[in-house]
């Protein structure tokens, strides 16, 4: 009888460990489950965050590109380049001017990647038959619709051109627009 | 015990899927087009924050400067950076010395032609002396149009 109840004690014992084992266990589990709850909701929470950021700024970005399509004027349309030049023979005519254009060329190597916009590069000549219609030529040039950069610039009296120039002034123009 | 297990299981399912619907958002893709576009405008603002220079107003601002005795027969000028700096050579033919003295000194007057130069072989004969002068100098906006 002593015996039995000795055994008793010690299956229910056992048992009892064993359930306190589990109960730990699955303690454990509901930690590690809880941790990686939070963990995860907080990183869920970020990337929301990050979500409706995003959103506002898309609709900035909208907005912005509302404004920036007005400065699509102010550039030279590379398909139309010939538009340009004739556009700059125009305004030749209108002054009485001879105008040769020396030099004209795009570089488009930083469109590849990081810009839609490339660099016209131009280098003019232009013989007027007096000081008044250089001026006006240049105002001209200066009134077109875009952006335009004058890197250089001569004026050269035909008094000192060495009979380069049989009469008036003589100007050298180097320019650079910008290209969309 | 076992109830708390079956909430923490739910809520897991529930925050699990509300990652796998953010992951699958097109977050990323929004991000690169906004940076983009975010570059692009940058480019725009630098290629329109450039100090551009007018023929015209540097020639008028020459013109005034410009005294009795004094005839131009060449004016170059170059843009040396984007912040406005040009360099200057005005020749011509003064009338004597002390015109070109002048001259320059009237030029002097300009914050454009700041730096004027009067080499000395302009200053050998003394009267219908030709001259070359330089200058250097900046655009100042508030003159600009």
């Amino acid at each position: 009888m002593k015996n039995k109840t000795k055994t008793s004690i010690i299956v229910l014992s056992v048992v009892m460990i064993l359930i306190l084992a589990f109960v730990i266990y699955l303690k454990l589990n509901q930690n590690k489950d809880i941790a990686y709850i939070v963990e995860t909701k907080k990183n869920n929470f970020i990337a929301s965050e990050k979500i409706h950021t995003i959103s506002g700024l898309k609709n900035k970005s909208a907005e912005i590109e509302e404004v920036r399509k007005s400065l699509d004027a102010f550039y030279i349309d590379r398909n139309n380049m010939l538009g340009f030049i004739e556009t700059l023979e125009n305004i030749a005519k209108d002054n009485q001017v001879d105008l040769i254009i020396d030099n004209v060329g795009v570089d488009e190597t930083h469109l590849k990647d990081t810009s839609p916009y490339g660099v016209l590069s131009m280098s003019l000549t232009a013989n007027t038959k007096d000081f008044n219609s250089a001026v006006n030529f240049l105002t001209n040039l200066e009134k077109l619709p875009y952006v335009i950069d004058f890197l250089s610039v001569k004026l050269l009296s035909a008094a000192n051109s060495g009979g380069d120039i049989a009469s008036g002034w003589k100007i050298s123009v180097t320019l650079t627009g910008i290209t969309n | 015990m076992f109830s708390n297990g079956f909430l923490v299981n739910f809520e897991k399912t529930a925050v699990e899927d509300e990652s796998k619907m953010l992951s699958e958002s097109t977050l990323q893709k929004d991000l690169t087009e906004y940076e983009t576009k975010l570059s692009h405008i940058q480019i725009e603002y630098d290629l329109f924050s450039k100090e551009i220079i007018y023929p015209t107003s540097v020639i008028s601002r020459i013109k005034q400067k410009e005294i009795v005795g004094i005839i131009l027969n060449t004016v170059t000028f170059q843009k040396v950076d984007d912040e406005g700096n040009i360099k200057l050579e005005i020749k011509g033919v003064a009338k004597n010395r002390d015109t070109l003295i002048n001259y320059s000194n009237s030029l002097k007057t300009d914050i454009l032609f700041k730096d004027v130069n009067i080499p000395f072989s302009s200053l050998a004969k003394n009267s219908d002396i030709p001259f070359s002068l330089s200058a250097s100098g900046k655009i100042d906006k508030k003159n600009e149009k």
